[in-house]
């Protein structure tokens, strides 16, 4: 599904992104990438968006290059993920609902289906009472889940979220990682960029490691290791 | 319809929500209109003006004495059809007796002094471009049964230059007052857009095309130029029709255009320029 091959990046004032990583991930596959702040894990999913170029190597989703000088197919390619960015990228001035509306607008959804499933999903993420306000006016961790929800609401083949519980308690964490595993069983693959130890010490998903953009470690957990084994 | 409401709706709130800046952005659109406004109007005004010139310059072709009524009538319409030829007229000999009195006096009688004899031959006035005055006088000269030609020289020639240049310096002035209004106009656009660049690239992020993202933005572009036009033309409305009738009384002798052509030539511009402009400068800044 997602393919990174000998992927280089270094960005003009020299900093080395990402060093010679070769990663697979499959469809419907939940993978969880660890590493410090600078690691390479947001490039990485820049990368992924087409939002820039490898220095060298190559991306690939379903064996079709990205190549961020085709705008047309950057475009194709966005339209099939949920993005939850590290800094949220909300659009300010807007409601919750309007935020995770205009994320199913630009998918063709309008109507009562797009507020319907805008609302079920920001319900979902304990926003109910907070669907009709500005998102200036959120909490850091309110903006979070609106992010999440306008993400997840758009029902994408991949996800990519980059910190998503960063700014959540345990509690809230536990229901967005249960949300993009529900996801995940509806057949998305979904990255998760994290730094929570709690996270990573308690979960049974493929845990990637990337230090100074390179890959460090790869750990499947049991159940698909057997799977790749047969 | 949903997604067209759904832009129009999104280019509403945005004017909203920035409304300041919106407000400073219309005036300065207005303010930058009353300018070309003011450059066109005058344009507009000297043209009028050269043009009811041009329509008053004339030569006179002389006749020879045998030529007859008939014979005139043919030598005016060759002449007629001549380049830079607006009109002529045939002047019987009696009718120039006829203004030679009135020039003279009431009781004045010249065919009586004369004995009856009336020493004046046909002639033809000659309506001209003063540009090519000069031209249509050596025409004239050399066609069968002309006499003599009474080019005003001195007039047309000087008329001539002045039209010229008066049609090149306010036709460069115009045009350099329109591109600056436009660039000004579209600028101001831009401004207010790319304060809005993060909220593009999230747009794009999410798969948004490219009429997706820009579409709102063009609405407002247009929307801020068309309430910029509005707020010049209610400016304009208030205080033109004031100032031009002082100018028209200060300048009596000028055939100035009648107001209401004026300004109804003067609204098509602005509105025309306040909101191309403002989908211009929308278009540059999306697609930057």
């Amino acid at each position: 599904m997602i393919q990174a091959v000998d992927v280089e990046k270094t960005y003009p004032d020299g900093t080395a992104a990402l060093q010679g990583l070769n990663l697979s991930v499959e469809r419907g596959e939940m993978l969880l990438i660890r590493g410090p702040s600078g690691a390479g894990k947001t490039t990485l999913f820049r990368l992924i968006l087409g939002m820039e170029r490898p220095t060298s190597g190559a991306v690939f989703i379903d064996d079709q290059r990205i190549d961020a000088n085709n705008p047309g197919r950057v475009r194709a390619l966005r339209r099939r993920v949920g993005v939850i960015f590290q800094n949220f990228r909300l659009i300010k001035g807007r409601t919750a609902r309007e935020n995770v509306e205009i994320g199913l607008r630009v998918l063709g959804v309008t109507g009562g289906h797009m507020r319907g499933r805008a609302e079920e999903y920001l319900r979902e993420l304990d926003l109910a009472h907070r669907i009709d306000a500005r998102v200036d006016s959120l909490s850091w961790g309110e903006q979070q889940r609106v992010a999440v929800a306008r993400a997840l609401a758009r029902e994408p083949e991949i996800i990519l979220a980059d910190e998503p519980t960063g700014n959540l308690d345990e509690a809230l964490s536990d229901r967005v990682l249960e949300l993009l595993s529900r996801v995940r069983e509806r057949g998305a693959t979904v990255l998760v960029a994290i730094h929570s130890p709690d996270v990573l010490r308690k979960t049974a998903l493929r845990v990637i490691s990337l230090k100074s953009g390179r890959l460090v470690g790869d750990t499947h957990p049991p159940a698909q290791k057997e799977r790749s084994r047969s | 319809m949903s997604q067209i409401l759904f832009f129009l709706r999104e280019a509403l709130r945005s004017l909203r929500l920035h409304a300041a800046a919106n407000v400073i952005s219309v005036v300065c659109i207005s303010l930058a209109l009353i300018s070309l406004s003011f450059i066109v109007g005058t344009w507009s005004n000297l043209e009028h003006i050269l043009d009811s010139l041009r329509t008053e310059a004339e030569i006179v072709v002389y006749l020879r004495e045998d030529i007859s009524h008939d014979g005139a009538r043919d030598v005016s319409e060759v002449m007629a059809s001549h380049d830079g030829v607006l009109n002529t007229r045939v002047v019987t000999p009696d009718e120039t007796v006829t203004r030679i009195e009135n020039l003279l006096g009431i009781e004045f009688d010249i065919l009586d002094m004369l004995d009856g004899y009336n020493p004046f031959t046909y002639s033809i006035e000659v309506g001209v471009d003063p540009v090519h005055a000069a031209g249509v006088a050596s025409f004239a000269a050399e066609l069968r049964g002309v006499d003599g030609v009474r080019d005003n020289e001195q007039i047309l020639e000087p008329l001539a230059r002045i039209t010229t240049a008066a049609r090149w310096i306010g036709g460069v002035l115009t045009l350099a007052v329109g591109a600056v209004s436009v660039v000004l106009v579209s600028h101001i656009v831009r401004l207010g857009i790319a304060a809005r660049s993060e909220e593009i690239e999230t747009l794009r992020l999410l798969g948004a095309s490219e009429g997706f993202v820009a579409i709102p933005f063009i609405l407002e572009g247009a929307l801020l130029g068309a309430l910029g036009s509005a707020f010049c033309l209610a400016l304009l409305t208030a205080a033109g029709p004031s100032i031009y009738q002082l100018i028209q009384s200060a300048l009596p002798f000028m055939p100035l255009l009648p107001a209401g052509v004026l300004f109804g030539q003067l609204a098509t511009l602005i509105v025309g320029i306040g909101v191309g402009a403002g989908i211009f400068g929308s278009l540059v800044s999306v697609r930057s």
